[in-house]
C-alpha cells in the first residue's frame, strides 16, 4: 500500500505533469515544420465534416484540430462555448450546422465579419450583409412517415396533425437543435400566443415528445410511430438503412418551407485569422458544397453547382429549399422562443 | 537499595547472536492525539528480550517500529542486522522474521502453504520443495497442534490456531531474530507453556534472538533475558529480567513481573527487624516473605485472602498501630484476622 | 416541470428502488459467502454479482434505448425500465459495500450486555439505537444509503431512456436548463437543492465508515450464511442470471454480430489507426486521474478528519455535470487560462468525480489488504532464494494487484464519463466516449459497437501489459 503520508504528493506531481505534457502542442513538429494551424468548432455531423476537413487540409497544407458538437454535450453547446471563451477564443472558425445559434452569437459580440471571395454564390436571404456569418449546404424541416403503417402524403399526414390523437406521433423536445429552430420559425409566423395555443394543443393531444430528432427517426422507423417531425439528414439515415419511411416537407401556412443551412462565422480575436478566412472560402466554395451534397446526410446546396452531379433526390430537395422561409425572422424571436420554453420546460 | 536475588534460572541467558540488535535514539512516533513512542532511546541486545507494558503503552508501536512495518516520525533506529548470515547455505534463511499482534496470516494460503512458503529460503526453486522442507511442515504442524487443519485458510480457523500458525510460521522462516507481539495470546492456558518450549528449544538449537512483547511476568520471568518496560510511549526500565526482578527502581516497575512488598527503608525495623539496616526501600517478592503465627507476635492479622500460589495479608504492628498490606506464600498455612504472627525473610 | 417535481421523482424512485434492491443484495451476498469454500466458484459468483458496476451507461443505455423507445405509449413501463435497470446496478453496489464494509465492532454479546441494562429511559432506547446503528445495521444502511445516492445522481442511462420526460430525474432536468442557457451561477443554486438530500444522506456514511487503524489480517467474514436454504438459493441464482442477462448476454446478443463488421468498415475507412489512437490517450487520461484520485484518497483516509473527507466527497456529488461546468467557468480566470486548453481541466475534473468513489475503493483496499499480512510477506524478501519469490509473490497477491485492480475500476470510470470528456476536452483531442456518443447520435451502430469493443478490450490488454511490469518491478513502497 502506497505511504499515505506521500499520496498528496504523488498526485500533485501527476497533475502537474499533465499541465506541464499538455500545455505544450502535441503537433509540435508539425508546427516546427512550418505548418499553419487552424481551430474549427464544428456542429456538423462530425463523420461528414471530417473528410470536408481533411480535403482542406490536403489542399492547403493548414492543420485543422475540430471540435465537434457532441451530442453528449448539448447542455453546453458550441455556442454556449464560445460565448463563455470569447473573452481569450481559442477557436477561430465557427462551423454551425444551422443558423439562429450563429445569430445569436453576433448578438453576444463573439463573431468578427469577414466577407468571403465565395459569399456572393450564397442568395442573399442566407448571409448576413456585414459578412457576420453565411449559409450554405442546408437541411430541411421534414414529416418522416412509416409508409408501412400509412401513405407519405400530404393530405394524409395533414389529416393526422390537424385533428385527433397524436399518439403516434413524435417530435424532439423543442430546447435544442432544429426544434428551437422550427418553434422560432413558428413564432415569428404566429407570433407567441398562437405558438403557445399550439404547444399545448399538441401536448393535450397526446403528441409523443423524444430527446433529439434521430429518436424521433428511430420510432418511425420501427413503426412505434407513424409520423415525426425530423430533418432530411436523419429522414436520409432510415432510407439509406431501407426502413419503410418516407419524407415530406414541413410547410408553414404560407406554403414556405423551413430550410436550415450551415452558417459559417469568423471568430472575433481569433488565434489564427488568415488560416481561418482560406477555410471559410474554402466551405463556401462549389466543390464543398457539391461534397457535402453527395454525402449520406444529403445537404442541400444553395449557391450554384454542377447539378449533373446531384441525385434525383437533391434535385427534388433543392426545389422544396427554394420555398425556404426567411430566417431573419425566426433569428429576431429565438430568445424569446427559448426563454418561453425554459419556463415551459424547467418551471422556471 | 539492596534486594534478594531469587531467580536462579531463566532461559534468558542464551549466548547472543550478535550484541546489540537495535539501538534507538530519541525516536518518537506520533499518533492520532498522543506520541504512541514519545523519545524513546534504548538499545536491544541479542538473546530474549521481553517488551512489557500495560495496554496502550506502545509494545506494539515499538516492535511495529522494530520490524520496520512503520517508520518513526523522527528519531533514528539503527540495526546492524543484514542478510550477511542468511541465505541459502546459510545458518539462518532471514535476517528476521515475526508475529504480529493479528497473526499477519495470508488469507489465500492454507495452513500447510505458510510454513513451506517461508521455509523456502533455502531453495533455489520456488516451484520444488524438498524434503527438508515438507519434513519442517510436518514438524511444526504436529508441535503446533495443527496437523488435522493443515489444509485450512486462516478464515477458517480459531483465534488460537491462528495464534499458534503465525508463531509456527515465524520459526519455519528461521530468522536470525523473531520478533513476537503477544505471541499465543488467543492460546488457551493449559497448553501455552507446551508452545513456549516449542519457541524456546528453537532458539536454542538455532542460537536466534527473540524480543517478544507480552502482559504475563511468568513468560518473562521463563523465557527472557532482558526487559524492556513501557509506560505511555516511554521507556520506564531497560536491563536484566533478573534485576527487574529482584532490584526494581519502583513499586510500579516492579509490578511488571508480578505483586513485590515495598517497604521504605524507615519501616524495616517495625516490620521486619532482624533484616539488616539499609539506606534505600527494599522490595521483597512474596516467596521472600515468610508470616509465621506467633502468639508472643507484636503484629496482628487484619485481613486475608488467599489467592492459589500467593496470599494478600493485612498486618497491624500493635505498638506502633501502624497497618500495611503484604503478599506472601502462606506455605499451606491459613491464617485469619486476630491472628498473632511475625514476619520472617526467607532469603 | 419544475426542479422540485423533478427532485421528488428522483428521491422518490432511489427510495424505491434501493429499498427493493437490499433483499436482494443481501441473498446474493449471502450465496457469495456461502461459496467461499469453492474459490472458483466464489470468484465467479462475486464477478457476476459486481458486474453491472463495470457496464458502461452508454452500452446499457444504447442497448436498452429503443427498448424504452417501443414503451413510448405507456410511461409507467418507461419508468419500470429505468428503475430495473438500476435495480440491478445498485443491488451490485449494495454487494460491493458489504465486500468493503469490515465486520461491525458491536457483537451480539455487546448488544445483549446493552439489553441486561434496560431501564426504558430515553437515554437507554437511544444507545439501543446507536449500538444497532453501529451494529447489525450498519451494512445495510450504508448499503441502502450507497444505493439511494447511486439512484438519486444516475444522469446518462436516464437521458438515454428518456421518452416523453419520463424518467424524470432532476439530472436530466438540470441538463435541459442549463442547455437551454441557464447561467452556471442558477444550475449551481439548483444543484444545491439536490445536495441538500445527497449531504443528508452522505453524513451517517462518513460517521459509519471504519476508522483507519490497524486490521485484522484473516478477519470475521465468513458469515454464519455457510448454509442457504434452497428458496435464498434459487433466488439469489435467479438475481445473478438476470443481472447477467440484462448487462451482459442480451446486450452482446443484441450488438455483438455487428461488431466485426463495425470493424471490417473502420479499417476500410483508414479510422483504425486514429480509434486506437484515441482510446490509447482516452485511457492514458483516465488513468492518470484515477491514480491522483486514489492517491489523494489515501492522503484523506490518512488524516482521518470527517471534514475533510465531506469536502473530498461534495464535488464529487454534484455529479460530472455540475463540475464540468464549474471548471469550464474557473478556468477562464486569466490566471488559468494558460491551461484551459490543456488535458489539465478534464483530468481535474476526474479526480473530483472519482474522490468518492476512490475512497471507497480505499477502505476496500484497507479491509481487503491487511498491513501486517503485507508485512510478513515483505520480510520474506531478504531471504533470498525461493522464500524471496514467495515473498514477492505474495506482495503482489496481496498488495499490488489490488492496487492495480483499484485504478483499472477508476479508469474504468473515468474513461466512460461523457459530460467531463466532452466540457473539458481540449480541442485537439476527442476522447473517444464522446466519439461514441457521436456515432450513437448519428445511427452509425455497426461502428459503434466495434469501437465500443475496442475501449473495452484495449484497456483489458494494457492492464494485463501492466499487471506484468509491475510484478517484475522491485518494490518501493516496503521498507
Amino acid at each position: 500500500m502506497p505511504k499515505p503520508g506521500s499520496s498528496v504528493v504523488v498526485s500533485g506531481v501527476l497533475v502537474l505533469l499533465v499541465a506541464a505534457l499538455s500545455v505544450v502542442p502535441p503537433s509540435s513538429s508539425d508546427l516546427d515544420n512550418g505548418k499553419q494551424q487552424l481551430v474549427v468548432y464544428c456542429a456538423h455531423d462530425a463523420t461528414h465534416a471530417e473528410s470536408v476537413i481533411r480535403r482542406f487540409e490536403t489542399q492547403t497544407g493548414i492543420l485543422v484540430d475540430v471540435r465537434f458538437d457532441e451530442e453528449a454535450n448539448k447542455s453546453l453547446g458550441l455556442t454556449n462555448l464560445l460565448i463563455a471563451e470569447k473573452e481569450k477564443p481559442r477557436c477561430d472558425v465557427f462551423w454551425n450546422n444551422q443558423t439562429l445559434g450563429t445569430i445569436r452569437l453576433m448578438a453576444e459580440d463573439v463573431l468578427q465579419p469577414y466577407i468571403s471571395i465565395n459569399a456572393d454564390r450564397i442568395p442573399d436571404n442566407f448571409r448576413n450583409e456585414a459578412g457576420y456569418w453565411t449559409g450554405f449546404a442546408a437541411r430541411l424541416r421534414v414529416y418522416i412517415v412509416n409508409t408501412d403503417n400509412m401513405s407519405a402524403t400530404v393530405n394524409d399526414v395533414a389529416a393526422v396533425l390537424d385533428d385527433g390523437s397524436l399518439r403516434r406521433v413524435a417530435i424532439a423536445q423543442p430546447l435544442f437543435g432544429t426544434t428551437l429552430s422550427h418553434y422560432s420559425v413558428l413564432m415569428d409566423q404566429w407570433g407567441m400566443e398562437r405558438l403557445k395555443q399550439w404547444q399545448s394543443s399538441i401536448h393535450e393531444r397526446g403528441i409523443r415528445e423524444v430527446r433529439g430528432n434521430s429518436m424521433t427517426k428511430d420510432l418511425v422507423a420501427e413503426g412505434v410511430c407513424d409520423i415525426g417531425f425530423t430533418d432530411t439528414d436523419d429522414a436520409f439515415a432510415a432510407i439509406d438503412a431501407d426502413k419503410p419511411v418516407d419524407m415530406l416537407p414541413v410547410r408553414l401556412e404560407s406554403g414556405r418551407t423551413i430550410c436550415l443551412p450551415n452558417s459559417v462565422a469568423l471568430i472575433k480575436n481569433c488565434p489564427h485569422p488568415a488560416a481561418a478566412k482560406k477555410f471559410i472560402d474554402f466551405l463556401l466554395s462549389a466543390e464543398s458544397e457539391l461534397q457535402m451534397a453527395n454525402s449520406p446526410s444529403r445537404q442541400i446546396p444553395l449557391g450554384p453547382v454542377d447539378e449533373l452531379q446531384l441525385s434525383p433526390a437533391l434535385l427534388q430537395l433543392q426545389k422544396w429549399a427554394a420555398d425556404g422561409v426567411s430566417l431573419e425572422g425566426a433569428a429576431s424571436v429565438n430568445r424569446q422562443v427559448l426563454d418561453w420554453l425554459t419556463t415551459e420546460y424547467t418551471g422556471r | 537499595m539492596y534486594c534478594r536475588r531469587r531467580l536462579e534460572t531463566s532461559a534468558g541467558d542464551k549466548p547472543s547472536v550478535t550484541d546489540m540488535l537495535w539501538e534507538l535514539n530519541q525516536v518518537v512516533l506520533v499518533g492520532d492525539s498522543d506520541n504512541r513512542i514519545d523519545g524513546v532511546s534504548l538499545t536491544i541486545a541479542g538473546g530474549v528480550t521481553a517488551v512489557m507494558g500495560y495496554s496502550g503503552a506502545g509494545k506494539t508501536s515499538l516492535l511495529n517500529l522494530l520490524a520496520g512495518m512503520e517508520t518513526p516520525s523522527s528519531g533514528v533506529i539503527s540495526t546492524p542486522l543484514e542478510g550477511d548470515e542468511t541465505g541459502p547455505g546459510k545458518s539462518f534463511s532471514l535476517p528476521l522474521y515475526w508475529v504480529p499482534q493479528d497473526g499477519g496470516l495470508w488469507p489465500q494460503l492454507t495452513v500447510r502453504r505458510h510454513l513451506e512458503v517461508v521455509s523456502a529460503a533455502k531453495l533455489r526453486d520456488p516451484a520444488v520443495l524438498n524434503e527438508e522442507s515438507q519434513e519442517m511442515a510436518d514438524k511444526l504442524l504436529a508441535q503446533f497442534d495443527l496437523t488435522h487443519r493443515q489444509q485450512a485458510v486462516p478464515a477458517r480457523l480459531s483465534k488460537g490456531e491462528q495464534s499458534r500458525l503465525s508463531v509456527a510460521r515465524a520459526l519455519a522462516a528461521n530468522p536470525t531474530v523473531l520478533l513476537m507481539d503477544e505471541p499465543l495470546a488467543h492460546v488457551d492456558s493449559v497448553r501455552r507453556p507446551k508452545y513456549w518450549n516449542v519457541i524456546r528449544e528453537h532458539l536454542g538449537l538455532t542460537g536466534a534472538s527473540l524480543v517478544f512483547s507480552t502482559h504475563e511476568p511468568e513468560v518473562v520471568i521463563s523465557e527472557a533475558g532482558s526487559a524492556v518496560c513501557l509506560n505511555e510511549g516511554q521507556v520506564l526500565y531497560t536491563g536484566l529480567v533478573t534485576d527487574l526482578y529482584d532490584d526494581p527502581p519502583d513499586l510500579q516497575t516492579a509490578g511488571f513481573l508480578g505483586p513485590a512488598n515495598w517497604f521504605a527503608a524507615d519501616e524495616l525495623p517495625t516490620w521486619l527487624p532482624r533484616y539488616p539496616i539499609q539506606e534505600n526501600a527494599v522490595c521483597l517478592r512474596p516467596e521472600s516473605l515468610e508470616v509465621r503465627a506467633d502468639e508472643n507476635g507484636v503484629i496482628e492479622i487484619l485481613s486475608f485472602r488467599f489467592s492459589g500460589s500467593y496470599a494478600e495479608t493485612g498486618l497491624k504492628h500493635l505498638s506502633s498501630s501502624k497497618e500495611i498490606k503484604i503478599v506472601h506464600r502462606p506455605a499451606g498455612k491459613v491464617h485469619h484476622a486476630g491472628q498473632r504472627v511475625s514476619l520472617g525473610n526467607l532469603s | 416541470m419544475t426542479l422540485e417535481t423533478a427532485l421528488g421523482w428522483s428521491i422518490g424512485r432511489s427510495m424505491l428502488v434501493t429499498t427493493a434492491a437490499l433483499p436482494l443484495s443481501i441473498l446474493v451476498w449471502r450465496l457469495i459467502s456461502a461459496s467461499k469454500q469453492f474459490r472458483r466458484i466464489h470468484r465467479l459468483v462475486t464477478l457476476a454479482a459486481l458486474m453491472p458496476l463495470f457496464v458502461p451507461d452508454l452500452v446499457t443505455g444504447f442497448t436498452y434505448r429503443m427498448t424504452s423507445a417501443r414503451l413510448i405509449h405507456s410511461e409507467v413501463a418507461t419508468e419500470v425500465l429505468y428503475a430495473a435497470l438500476l435495480l440491478f446496478r445498485i443491488f451490485a453496489l449494495q454487494v460491493a459495500v458489504r465486500i468493503i464494509l469490515p465486520s461491525s465492532s458491536v457483537s451480539a454479546e455487546a448488544l445483549y450486555s446493552w439489553k441486561l441494562v434496560k431501564d426504558d429511559s430515553t437515554g437507554w432506547w437511544l444507545s439501543w439505537l446507536r449500538l444497532h446503528v453501529l451494529g447489525p445495521l450498519r451494512t445495510p444502511l450504508v448499503a441502502w444509503i450507497g444505493g439511494a445516492l447511486f439512484c438519486f445522481q444516475e444522469f446518462e442511462t436516464a437521458a438515454l431512456l428518456q421518452i416523453d420526460r419520463h424518467p424524470i430525474t432532476w439530472s436530466v432536468w438540470l441538463f435541459d436548463a442549463h442547455a437551454a442557457g441557464e447561467p452556471l451561477a442558477h444550475s449551481l443554486l439548483f444543484t444545491s437543492e439536490a445536495m441538500v438530500f445527497q449531504v443528508v444522506l452522505l453524513l451517517p456514511i462518513i460517521l459509519l465508515l471504519p476508522r483507519r487503524g490497524p486490521q485484522t489480517s484473516t478477519g470475521t467474514r465468513l458469515d454464519s450464511a455457510s448454509r442457504l436454504s434452497p428458496a435464498v438459493l434459487a433466488v439469489a441464482v435467479c438475481s445473478l442470471f438476470a443481472v447477467l442477462g440484462v448487462f451482459i448476454i442480451w446486450p452482446l446478443w443484441a450488438n455483438g454480430l455487428e461488431a466485426l463488421s463495425g470493424l471490417r468498415a473502420l479499417a476500410d475507412q483508414g479510422n483504425l489507426t486514429s480509434r486506437f489512437q484515441q482510446i490509447t490517450y482516452s485511457i492514458l487520461a483516465a488513468t492518470v486521474a484515477s491514480v491522483a484520485a486514489l492517491q489523494l484518497a489515501i492522503g484523506v483516509r490518512a488524516l482521518g478528519r470527517p471534514w475533510l473527507t465531506m469536502l473530498a466527497v461534495v464535488p464529487g456529488l454534484c455529479g460530472s455535470l455540475v463540475i464540468s461546468l464549474t471548471l469550464l467557468a474557473v478556468f477562464q480566470v486569466p490566471l488559468l487560462n494558460a491551461v484551459y486548453d490543456s488535458w489539465l481541466p478534464m483530468v481535474v475534473a476526474s479526480i473530483l468525480l472519482m474522490l468518492p468513489r476512490a475512497l471507497l475503493l480505499v477502505v476496500l483496499l484497507e479491509v481487503l489488504s491487511p498491513r501486517t499480512s503485507i508485512h510478513s510477506a515483505g520480510l520474506l524478501r531478504a531471504a533470498g532464494g525461493a522464500a524471496a519469490v514467495h515473498g514477492r509473490n505474495l506482495i503482489w497477491q496481496l498488495d499490488r494487484i489490488r492496487w492495480l485492480i483499484a485504478s483499472a475500476v477508476l479508469a474504468h470510470w473515468c474513461l466512460w464519463d461523457v459530460a467531463v470528456a466532452s466540457t473539458l476536452r481540449p480541442v485537439r483531442f476527442e476522447p473517444i466516449v464522446v466519439r461514441l456518443y457521436n456515432e450513437m447520435h448519428y445511427g452509425r451502430t455497426e461502428t459503434l459497437v466495434a469501437i465500443t469493443l475496442l475501449a473495452l478490450v484495449i484497456p483489458l490488454g494494457l492492464i494485463c501489459i501492466a499487471a506484468v511490469v509491475w510484478k517484475r518491478l522491485p518494490e518501493i513502497n516496503h521498507p
